[in-house]
Order: C-alpha cells, then structure tokens, then sequence
C-alpha cells in the first residue's frame, strides 16, 4: 500500500532526524509507529526551534548557515506532517499510546494540513532570510515562523500541566 | 453675502487695511486647514494606540466567540469558571445590540467602575478589577478603536452561574471586599521602565486575573501576586511567573519573557499553551518592543513566590 510505504519512509527519516534513541520498533503497530514517529519529529522541530532562538538570542555559537540548515530541516519535518496524522492515525487508533492531539485535529483535517503547509511555507522564508546573513531579517522570519506553530498547537493539540 | 459683509464691517471698523484683511483671512483658514489636520492626525494616533492598547488588553480573546467563527467583539465567547459559565457580551458599536450608544462617559465607568450605563454592576469576569488603573486617555483610545470596527446585530447571551454567585445584588458587597477603584499609582519608587511594565501588566493586559489564585469569592488573593493557579478559565493551570527559581520563571533571561510575548515560544523550544496562545497572538505580541521588555523587568523585580499550582 502506497501510504505505508510513505509512512515507513517518514518514521525512518523522522527516526534519522531524531536520534536512535526513540526508533519504533517493528513489533509495534502501524499507528503506534506512527504516533511515536510524529512525536519524534515535533522533538526534532523543537530542537531546531530553540537552537534557531538561542542563536537569536546569542546563547550558542551557530552562524546564519546552521540557522539556513536549521529552517530546511524544520521545512523537511514540516512536510511530514500530514502523513503521520493522515485520518487512519486517529488517536482512537492508536490503543493506549499517549497522545496530545485534539480529535478535532480529524474533523478539521484541512484545515490542520493547511497549517503544516504554513509552517513549511514559513521556515522556508526563514532559510532564505538566513541566506541574506541579515540578524533582523532572520529575527522577523523566525517570529513569523514561530506563530505558525503556536496557532497549530493552540487549535490541535492538548494542553500540557 | 451675509459674513463677507460681516467680515466687511468688521475691516472697515478695524485699523488692518485690506492686505491685513487678505491676509487675516488666509490665516484663519490656514488655521482651520492646520487644525483639522491636526485632529485627523491626532484621532489616526488615537486609533493606532487604541488598536495596540485593545490587543494587549485582550478584548477580542473573550468578547468573540473564535471556537465557533463567530463575528469580532460580536460576543458569546464561554468562560468557564469555578463559579459557573460567563458568556462576554457584544461590544461592537451597534447602537442597539452593542455598545454603539455609549457615551465616553459611560465607557469610562464601565472600566474604571465596573458599571453599566444603567447603573447595574457587572461581574469580576470582565476585569474592570485590572482596568480600573488604566488612564482616561488609554480607555478613550481603545473605545475610540471598537467604534472602528464593525457593528454587528447580535444578541448578547446570558451568563449561566451558580447560585448564590448568580445574585447581581450581591456585586456592590463583592466590590466593597474586592475592590478598590483606581487609578492608583503601580509600581511607586521604582525605575520608569518597571512601571511601564507595572502599568501593561496589572492595569492593561491583567495578568493577574488568570495568573494570581483566588479566593472563595472570586477576589485576587494579593499576597500570591502572579504566583499560578490551579483554576485558571477552561479549569487550567496557570503558572506561577514570579521569579521563583524552583516554582516559577527565576531562571529566565529577560528575552526569555520577550520571545514568549513575542512569538509565544518557550526557552525549551516549545510553545505556550492554548489560552496563553490567545494572550499572544494579536495580544502581546502587537506591542513595541520596549513594552516588551518593561513587562519583562517589571515580572523580574516582582518578589519571588514558592508556589507550585
């Protein structure tokens, strides 16, 4: 089925992205591999997200060319996103794995993948912002960038304590 | 023409010849040219000021109904509370559904009194509490931004409270223990740049209303200023924020607090939760970054509170 090869495609590079430490194993069911592996890129963007800000911030010692590498592989996880919550995914699917995402996540599905793409659409803009090495232009692209994902998170996703 | 022959008289009977008179009247409308472009000037400034003012304040984040699309400032956006349900009304100019109809006065008591151009009091979910130290000046330029806007037919929905918090008559007595009308001076003796802070978080965006636990009644329990609570709105959690180490933002940097205003990121690379997310989007993150960063040193001179909600 084409879908799960897509998927086997996505947790491997997802997998890739964010370190063997969280590899699904084979034994686990196609949602669970699923939900562990859009858990494991949302770690990745986070991770990229706070290097790209500590960077802002002059907390680390990154240059605008990690910053560019930075916003690519959030644009790549980005993309991915869709496929780890395509509708078969749902959390009533996925037996007793912890999950944060809202049902409504589903009912609105387009409405989700139209955020996806926004997110993708703004890291891109942030690593052509990267390449002008201009810290106000990286600074305002990363803000833009951030609030793609605040307002995904706001609409989908549980609240955490 | 009656006012030229006016103005006429008022030459002939004047010792200003007729250049003087040309000229008096070139002035006089240069006058009128220069004021009333300076009244539109200063009501385009009322208006930007009121449109950042409105969003830190956060109207719109009760006043309209996001969850179900419904009409900016329209209304009928649920406040969940421990109290029962609060429904805000519509405060979009419609003169009849709305509060098109109120005068500058009238605005000014509703802030700054908690009352209602007819003289009822309202609840302490609208947080005139917070408000009520805002200037007649920042109040007038965010009415001056709602009467911008569009007004829209609607009625306002009832709230649904529990007994006894449902009895009206009970407010002025809830008032007289809980509240103390302003404005009062935020902040005294401390840098400007504190009381800037001191002025956006207490008096405009009222942080504490969501950030300080309350007591039995529903005041502010002040001596746990901005320390978390563990019925915040919707039954969440809100964080402590005063510089505790251990319990609350001790260990954030001033741009720390400034990229949560700003893009509501978190130091951990995260995002801010749902309803903080409201606070931000069109919220904090319309304001200048010196306001920004006087929120942040305001929250960092607070005195820290152990308190884990």
């Amino acid at each position: 089925m084409g879908v799960t090869k897509h998927l086997a495609a996505v947790v491997l590079a997802a997998a890739v992205a964010a370190g063997p430490a969280s590899l699904a194993t084979a034994a686990d069911g196609e949602a669970v591999q699923a939900v562990k592996a859009r858990q494991d890129l949302m770690k990745s963007i986070g991770g990229n997200v706070k290097g790209l800000r500590e960077m802002l911030q002059g907390k680390n010692t990154d240059t605008a060319a990690d910053a560019q590498r930075r916003a690519e592989e959030i644009a790549e996880s980005a993309r991915q996103i869709a496929v780890l919550f395509e509708p078969e995914y749902h959390i009533s699917n996925v037996g007793d794995i912890e999950t944060t995402a809202k049902p409504e996540l589903w009912t609105d599905y387009e409405d989700f993948t139209s955020k996806a793409t926004a997110l993708e659409e703004a890291s891109g803009e942030l690593a052509l912002a990267a390449q002008t090495e201009d810290m106000n232009a990286i600074k305002t692209a990363f803000g833009d960038m951030s609030k793609t994902c605040g307002g995904c998170h706001q609409a989908y996703r549980v609240k955490k304590d | 023409m009656r006012i030229v022959s006016e103005l006429d008289e008022i030459a002939i009977s004047s010792p200003i010849g007729s250049t003087g008179r040309a000229l008096a009247l070139a002035a006089t409308a240069l006058a009128a040219f220069l004021g009333l472009a300076a009244s539109a000037m200063a009501q385009s400034e009322m208006l930007e000021r009121g449109a950042v003012l409105f969003a830190a304040a956060g109207c719109a984040n009760c006043h309209t109904d996001r969850k179900n699309q419904g009409p900016l400032l329209a209304g009928g956006r649920s406040l969940i509370t421990p109290f029962g349900t609060f429904y805000a009304p519509n405060i979009t100019p419609h003169p009849e559904f709305g509060i098109g109809a109120w005068s500058d006065e009238d605005f000014i008591r509703a802030l700054r009194e908690g009352v209602a151009p007819d003289g009822s009091h309202y609840f302490p979910s609208f947080p005139y509490t917070s408000y009520t130290n805002m200037t007649d000046e920042d109040m007038l330029a965010i009415k001056a931004y709602i009467f911008s806007l569009e007004p829209v037919a609607q009625e306002s929905r009832p709230h649904e409270l529990d007994f006894p918090y449902d009895q009206r008559w009970a407010l002025p007595f809830w008032k007289w223990l809980h509240f103390e009308p302003g404005p009062k001076p935020l902040a005294e003796g401390q840098p400007d740049e504190v009381r800037r802070g001191a002025y956006l978080v207490e008096a405009v965006s009222h942080c504490g209303e969501c950030h300080t636990p309350r007591g039995r009644l529903g005041g502010l329990d002040r001596s746990m200023w901005l320390a978390g609570s563990s019925d915040g709105a919707e039954g969440e959690k809100v964080p402590n924020i005063t510089p505790d180490a251990e319990t609350g933002i001790g260990d954030w940097s001033a741009d720390d607090i400034t990229f949560l205003l700003s893009m509501g990121l978190l130091p951990d690379g995260d995002v801010v939760g749902s309803t903080m997310w409201e606070v931000v989007s069109d919220g904090t993150d319309q304001l200048s970054a010196e306001d920004q960063e006087a929120i942040a040193a305001y929250l960092m001179a607070l005195p820290p509170i152990e308190h884990r909600p």
